[in-house]
């Protein structure tokens, strides 16, 4: 499902370095095993068929409930962040410079007669 | 009864805060009483890496889902719109997005003027002063010379549009529409012991660089340096009142310890859900609806700012991510909508992008985010190229729409949480559509390649106002023009639940001008 990037440096889900630890906590894990292994998922199969067909015969709540917390965590995940969106993880205390306002562009609200 | 302080303040946030600064500074002894703890600004979500689960955990702002240790139970099943709000030292501060307008001359005389609502007792030109005084302590930054705004003459720098705004700014333009750079309780610059802002984004998270100016780095800083006593983990259960006079205030300390203050005026501003709360809860024999509530009012007239939402997506990456998340630019071009179906108006107020996790959820939602190779690109097509323009609908007062005590969902002291009752009245229902109307026309006149609108939106119930009306008449209000109850001596109401009528613009800085205000007037009685 979030198979990285290796040419911007983003990562597998599976090789970010918590990944053992924090998979175990997701909702639902082994109600979703069980689906993987009566579905006979392999690495062949397109992944997004392959949900599709799980919500289908399985419903749409557990499998939801398992992609919302891969989501949270691989992307709230310092290693995936910063080289996908260039930020810095945590965010504080590292500065964005934005440019001035053009105050140009005010110009035809102040001519206004409101 | 001996009084162990001149006025005793339920509630550290906007109004509380404001208020316990003025007494202080005319040398009286304050008491502040606030619900919440401390703070520390290193735990705010963007100190930390997994800020966007921080956020939505224990710096919820929905009050029925955070469920924190000092939160009272609060249901909002009866309203399409959950009620926002912090109990923290500082309150719901800590967590605003800092947009700050003040409310329009106009908007004290809704009722002679479009024959709606209520006219306020008090006038525009009363608050102009603390206005002034307001933004100084507070810091506004903002570009003075907005023509609605004639008045305001003194900001530091406004914070910076970017790129999406300098795109949202010419679709302005070219509509020929009024927009203007957002008035913001953010320091811009270093100065007078504050750090400059430095564009983070979600100053909804809490601010760790402490430039967002929630009132624990203005005003308690500095009314604790005159001496006044916050105590903070307290939570006031009832109004202790002798004689049909206020003269103190009962309530349970972090341990649940039964204590007693008492006070020469108690001042209520624990916010227009907390302050009727506590008066609804300190009925008796002689007060059997509640205190200060012969008119019957006390908790009706809920007024929450229903909002409307419209999403923008452009083709190239416009900064959307940095920068102060809430405040980039407003417009008040429909503020008054005279050839439409609708009174009264609405403001539109323009956001920046969300964080990572949120893109990537918006993205699934609406079935544009596909997993494997095709993640990346998927994400990178919103990420950073989203803006979203809110419609801030002008509420109106209604009695049916109310705060009322719960008996069913108790807080940890065994005391009423509150249930909320709403629905959005007709006249706001044709403004949310024609707010929305109005924001695709902007987006696609702007460039946006997709748009998404959905309203009323629901975690969005932050501007709570109404419930303990100000008014001349005690049969038709809570309050007089001094804030005081119109049925109990010395007990005053300074927060939100004092307003009238609710504007269409954030109500923060007025929520401040309003409490200064009455805190003078108090001080003179």
């Amino acid at each position: 499902m979030f198979p990285g990037d290796q040419s911007k440096n983003i990562p597998a889900i599976d090789l970010l370095n918590d990944f053992d630890k924090k998979v175990l906590s997701f909702q639902n894990m082994e109600a979703l095993s069980a689906i993987v292994i009566s579905l006979e998922f392999d690495e062949s199969d397109q992944i997004n068929e392959f949900i599709k067909k799980a919500k289908s015969q399985y419903g749409s709540l557990i499998v939801n409930e398992f992609i919302n917390d891969c989501i949270e965590y691989y992307f709230g995940h310092t290693d995936v962040i910063m080289p996908l969106t260039n930020k810095n993880s945590p965010l504080f205390p590292n500065e964005t410079v934005l440019n001035d306002i053009d105050f140009e562009l005010l110009e035809p609200v102040y001519l206004r007669d409101l | 009864m001996t009084a162990d302080f001149d006025y005793i303040v339920v509630g550290s946030g906007a109004a509380g805060a404001a208020a316990a600064w003025r007494f202080s500074e005319k040398n009286a002894d304050v008491l502040i009483l606030e619900l919440g703890d401390y703070v520390n600004s290193s735990a705010y979500p963007t100190a930390n890496k997994n800020w966007e689960q921080l956020k939505n955990v224990e710096f919820n702002p929905v009050a029925s889902s955070r469920k924190g240790l000092y939160d009272y139970p609060v249901d909002d099943g009866d309203s399409p719109i959950a009620v926002c709000n912090f109990n923290a030292v500082g309150g719901s501060t800590i967590l605003f997005s800092a947009h700050f307008p003040r409310f329009l001359r106009q908007d004290f005389s809704i009722k002679t003027d479009h024959n709606i609502g209520v006219d306020w007792p008090i006038f525009y030109d009363s608050l102009l002063p603390y206005f002034d005084i307001n933004e100084k302590e507070m810091a506004l930054s903002g570009l003075p010379g907005d023509p609605y705004y004639p008045e305001i003459e003194n900001a530091l720098p406004p914070v910076p549009l970017g790129k999406i705004g300098e795109t949202l700014a010419k679709g302005f333009n070219q509509l020929g529409w009024h927009w203007w750079p957002s008035f913001a309780a953010i320091s811009t610059r270093e100065g007078n012991g504050r750090s400059k802002c430095i564009n983070l984004g979600p100053c909804n998270a809490g601010c760790p660089q402490q430039a967002k100016s929630s009132v624990d780095q203005t005003y308690l800083k500095k009314a604790k340096s005159n001496g006044v006593t916050l105590i903070s983990k307290f939570s006031v259960s009832k109004i202790i009142v002798e004689d049909d006079v206020a003269v103190g205030v009962e309530g349970f300390d972090e341990n649940g310890t039964s204590k007693i203050f008492y006070g020469n005026k108690i001042v209520l501003a624990a916010s227009a859900i907390g302050t009727p709360r506590i008066l609804l809860n300190s009925n008796s024999e002689g007060f059997p609806n509640g205190l200060a509530n012969s008119s019957g009012l006390v908790g009706k007239n809920l007024m929450i700012h229903p909002l409307g939402y419209v999403e923008g997506i452009f083709n190239d990456y416009l900064e959307a991510d940095s920068g102060p998340q809430g405040c980039m630019l407003y417009s008040l071009e429909h503020h008054r909508s005279p050839d439409s179906d609708h009174k009264l108006g609405y403001m539109m107020h323009a956001l920046r992008g969300g964080g990572p996790v949120e893109i990537a959820k918006a993205a699934l939602g609406r079935k544009k985010l596909r997993f494997g190779d095709s993640l990346y690109a998927d994400f990178k097509k919103l990420y950073g190229k989203q803006s979203v323009v809110t419609i801030i609908c002008e509420d109106v007062p209604e009695v049916k729409n109310q705060v009322m005590l719960d008996y069913d969902s108790l807080d940890r002291f065994g005391q009423p949480g509150i249930k909320v009752a709403y629905q959005l009245h007709e006249n706001t229902k044709k403004m949310l559509i024609h707010g929305m109307g109005n924001a695709r026309k902007l987006m696609k006149e702007a460039g946006a390649v997709k748009i998404y609108a959905h309203g009323p939106v629901k975690n969005t119930g932050w501007h709570i106002m109404g419930t303990c009306k100000m008014g001349l008449d005690p049969q038709q209000s809570v309050v007089d023009v001094n804030g005081q109850a119109h049925d109990v001596k010395n007990l005053f109401i300074v927060d939100s639940s004092v307003f009238p009528t609710s504007s269409c613009v954030n109500p923060a800085n007025t929520i401040q001008a309003v409490a200064l205000y009455l805190a003078d007037k108090i001080y003179e009685l």
